[in-house]
């Protein structure tokens, strides 16, 4: 069997969507296996928002740690918790 | 031997990744390999007319015309009740089970007339009817944008708006142009997405109706601080300047003690940007005739910007945005060099 015979196709039952207040996206399995809600963010959220300004996680409706491993289905979101406006 | 030709395959096989664009194995003269190509199924092509184009939803629910009018009297109240007209800022949330159902919070904040900065929406209060928040978001709401005054300035989105909203998705609206005199005033709105800002006729989102008689809870005051920072005097110091330049720092505080209130003036360009005290000193682009800065320089005038400021919690807490930033900036810059670190 060749060695590109054993590349897998994404597995896309069960995703996990991220949001940022009510913008998501949606990550299948091969993308969010194993990793923690701040990783996800990391790697995925930057077409949502600026992910480094996210303090705040709520995991299916519990505030968590950034530490937390998603698993299939869940659904977290992400909030900015400081701002700066001005009219200049 | 087989030919290697006859191994080609005739229709390669493409692999579409979620990110990082379309594979196909390439079966080449010498063997086989992993290539990027186009996608042979794409079937359309976007340019910057399309990125620009909006269509809202019909099916929005309003903000409710009782509580935008709490808000907006909130706004005049910081032009009409205060000394010197100063801005004011909620957060805009919505109920999870009930998307029809709004409440506005205003976060501990730090104003100024040109100005607002909110450390931590932790520390927040209910606007209607004073409840005060300690974890944002409050279970069971989602935050879906913000609102913030431009007192009697006309209602826009400014370079600072847009700095901290572009990154915070939803809607966004200003409300300028107070007029307590005749009870006018102006709101901006817009929707904001992947960056980008769609600027929408505010009706589209609001019920502006005016409802005389509405106020907002008294408890909303105790989280507004629009005292006026004390402006710090300073002695004499060598503000470098590609190197060349002397400059005291009395001299840059004369032409600051002109601006108006105590943030950043709205009329005098050489102080639009809250960073740099005038366009002379702005962030210059390295070139090869400008002399190699010194590290100790750059610390240096950072040390003095956050001592200068040190009473001004705003520009303090944009200078270390300023800073976060450009630790990203510098992790890519670090990523295109070779440099290996040990």
């Amino acid at each position: 069997m060749s060695f590109f015979d054993q590349i897998r196709t994404a597995d896309t039952s069960s995703p996990v969507t991220l949001l940022l207040n009510e913008e998501s996206i949606t990550l299948n399995s091969d993308q969010f296996r194993g990793k923690t809600v701040s990783q996800l963010f990391g790697e995925y959220g930057s077409a949502l928002g600026d992910v480094t300004r996210i303090n705040r996680f709520v995991l299916n409706g519990e505030i968590v740690a950034g530490d937390v491993v998603v698993r299939a289905g869940e659904t977290v979101r992400g909030a900015v918790s400081s701002e700066s406006k001005g009219s200049v | 031997m087989t030919a290697i030709t006859e191994e080609i395959q005739e229709v390669p096989t493409i692999l579409r990744t979620s990110s990082d664009g379309c594979f196909e194995i390439y079966n080449g003269v010498w063997g086989s390999y992993l290539r990027p190509c186009f996608d042979p199924e794409a079937n359309v092509e976007i340019t910057e007319d399309h990125l620009i184009k909006f269509e809202l939803n019909e099916n929005i629910h309003r903000i409710p015309a009782e509580l935008w009018a709490k808000w907006v009297k909130l706004c005049f109240y910081f032009v009409d009740k205060v000394e010197s007209s100063v801005e004011v800022s909620i957060r805009i949330l919505r109920s999870e089970e009930d998307p029809s159902q709004y409440r506005f919070l205003v976060p501990l904040q730090k104003v100024s007339g040109a100005s607002v900065r909110a450390n931590n929406f932790d520390q927040a209060v209910d606007i209607e009817t004073g409840e005060e928040i300690t974890q944002y978001p409050p279970t069971g709401w989602i935050p879906v944008g913000s609102s913030h005054s431009h007192n009697t300035m006309s209602a826009f989105f400014s370079s600072i708006d847009d700095k901290y909203e572009l990154d915070d998705p939803g809607i966004h609206l200003v409300v300028g142009s107070i007029d307590t005199k005749n009870m006018k005033y102006a709101i901006a709105a817009s929707v904001v997405g992947n960056h980008r800002r769609f600027e929408v006729n505010y009706d589209t989102l609001v019920d502006a109706t005016a409802i005389p008689d509405m106020s907002f809870n008294d408890k909303v005051l105790e989280y507004v601080d629009y005292s006026v920072a004390p402006i710090p005097v300073y002695g004499k110091y060598n503000f470098p300047k590609n190197g060349t330049t002397t400059q005291t720092k009395t001299d840059i505080y004369q032409k600051w003690d002109n601006l108006k209130s105590w943030g950043w003036s709205d009329t005098d360009g050489d102080y639009t940007d809250p960073f740099y005290w005038n366009d002379e000193y702005k962030g210059t682009s390295s070139s090869e005739d400008e002399p190699k800065l010194k590290l100790w320089t750059v610390v240096d005038t950072l040390k003095d910007y956050a001592n200068q400021n040190a009473n001004d919690p705003n520009r303090l807490n944009l200078l270390k945005d300023e800073l976060n930033d450009f630790l990203i900036d510098l992790d890519v810059l670090m990523e295109k060099s070779d440099i290996v670190l040990v």
